[in-house]
């Protein structure tokens, strides 16, 4: 009897199980698909900067000045109106190396990895953006993209709220014209 | 007195005929042969007023075909079965008639696909009201991407306007102009929510609207008939009737095409967003996501862990439009 019992009850909790293996079968995707051929490129800044190489175009000829002053003559358009810390170009810039940024750490780094700059202070924001939480990435979902450093979108000199001119708003005034 | 029914078309009423049952309370038993020929009689007589309604059917179907007066409307697509119900070679002759008909109608040379859903895949949307400018790009990039008709004009994505530290979309702006973001105040698409309970699916009389394993809701424009019910079930506002022939510049047509996504539509029909379901199982973004200026906007496989979408579900806050609705979007909005 013991063991006429123990069968049914090994008989049931197969059953159950065979039924929930079913439910899951049928349910159909559940078993992700992983994104083998991920890979995410960074697009290069500095074919899209105007005086690029910095060291070649002008610094080679006229070295950096290191004194803190209002720019009139070249840079003019530059306003740097960042945290309070940054108060001149080489918190940034690697003075004696025009064509590299600096870390704080005094390592030189491209232009166009400006992430690794930014992110030293603002650490949340770049682990979003490697993440893709924050920033533009194009391409694919499942394997290969093209992501935007900081400086593509936000101005280091001066970041603040982007502001763009609004497309015409729809002609119909009710349902998106249908 | 027994009563006797007359028996249809057997000509003569025979002598050793038997009431048959029903009401004869006295009645004798039925004989089996008299119910056979009354079985007989009646399936002849139902033989033919079906072939006759199926004449008249037939005839009715053509004459509406030839009628319609609209170049659209053949013989194919009017007797043309359900999506779910075509096999492999009515589908794919489907896709070459749909091709050669925008060639006839439009000049241009199209490719009409059916792309699947893909396995292990089930896609979410995700969309940073932080960042979000209202600047429209995604609007018309979809317009563009999807061939919607430009006059009159057809959008998927609207664009409020709101208040900020406010959620009233009654009184949010559609029509807002110049320069944005506007100070003090903030902006929010909204496109198809592609629902887990999409009360458009159910709403549907005929079953022209469904959604995909991969949780895409679909409409088959060819089945459906435009009684607009879902359109009118829809919490999003996300559904567009074409009241009119969709008009579209032949050098603005988008030849990549997708037969249950951006093929040019008929007039009469319902259409939304469907997340660029041509691009995105095959492994591309949306164009309202590549189109965004400022990055606002996330997609990706919600069944994988380590996909953005679901980072974001996990880590960021987010919002349900219209939660209590019930619907169960795979659109979410999220803060950061």
């Amino acid at each position: 009897m013991h063991r006429t019992h123990s069968i049914a009850l090994a008989l049931c909790i197969v059953g159950s199980l065979a039924a929930c293996r079913h439910e899951h079968d049928t349910s159909g995707s559940d078993a992700a698909a992983p994104r083998v051929n991920r890979s995410v490129e960074i697009v290069a800044r500095t074919p899209h900067l105007p005086n690029y190489p910095c060291a070649e175009q002008c610094h080679s000829k006229r070295p950096p000045n290191p004194r803190q002053r209002v720019l009139t003559e070249l840079h003019a358009r530059i306003r740097l109106d960042h945290a309070p810390v940054i108060r001149w170009c080489d918190f940034c810039h690697a003075i004696d190396d025009p064509n590299h940024l600096r870390l704080i750490d005094g390592r030189r780094i491209s232009f166009d990895e400006s992430h690794r700059l930014c992110g030293q202070c603002h650490g949340e924001k770049a682990g979003d953006w490697r993440r893709n939480m924050h920033g533009l990435e194009t391409g694919r979902w499942d394997g290969a993209a093209l992501r935007r450093t900081c400086t593509a979108c936000h101005d280091p000199h001066a970041p603040g709220q982007i502001t763009l001119e609004a497309l015409p708003p729809p002609r119909a005034r009710t349902h998106g014209g249908g | 007195m027994a009563r006797h029914l007359p028996v249809v078309g057997s000509g003569n009423s025979r002598a050793d005929s038997s009431p048959p049952p029903i009401g004869g309370a006295h009645s004798q038993p039925t004989p089996a042969i008299v119910a056979d020929v009354e079985v007989e009689a009646f399936e002849r007589a139902q033989a033919t007023r079906r072939e006759f309604l199926q004449s008249l059917g037939v005839a009715a179907a053509g004459a509406a075909v030839a009628s319609s007066g609209c170049a659209d409307v053949t013989w194919e697509s009017f007797f043309q079965k359900h999506y779910k119900k075509l096999d492999v070679r009515e589908k794919r002759d489907i896709l070459r008639r749909i091709e050669q008909e925008t060639k006839a109608r439009y000049g241009v040379e199209v490719g009409v696909g059916d792309p699947r859903a893909l396995p292990g895949v089930e896609f979410g949307y995700a969309l940073n009201l932080t960042t979000c400018t209202g600047c429209r790009q995604c609007e018309y990039a979809c317009a563009a991407e999807n061939n919607t008709s430009r006059d009159p004009e057809m959008h998927y994505i609207r664009v409020l306007e709101m208040e900020a530290s406010s959620f009233d979309v009654e009184r949010s702006e559609h029509h807002y102009e110049g320069e944005v973001p506007q100070p003090g105040k903030f902006y929010m698409p909204v496109q198809c929510h592609q629902c887990r309970n999409p009360p458009c699916v159910s709403a549907c009389p005929v079953e022209a609207t469904w959604q995909e394993p991969d949780g895409i809701v679909v409409v088959d424009y060819n089945w459906c008939i435009g009684c607009r019910y879902c359109q009118a079930a829809c919490p999003y506002d996300a559904r567009r009737f074409n009241f009119a022939e969709p008009s579209i510049r032949p050098s603005e047509i988008n030849p990549e095409q997708g037969y249950l996504s951006n093929r040019i539509r008929p007039v009469g029909v319902v259409e939304k967003c469907h997340f660029c379901l041509h691009r995105v199982r095959t492994g591309r973004y949306p164009a309202c996501l590549e189109a965004c200026p400022v990055g606002a906007r996330k997609f990706g496989n919600l069944l994988d862990p380590e996909s953005e979408v679901r980072r974001i579900l996990e880590t960021k806050r987010v919002y349900v439009l219209k939660e209590e609705a019930g619907t169960h979007p795979r659109f979410y909005y999220y803060f950061d």
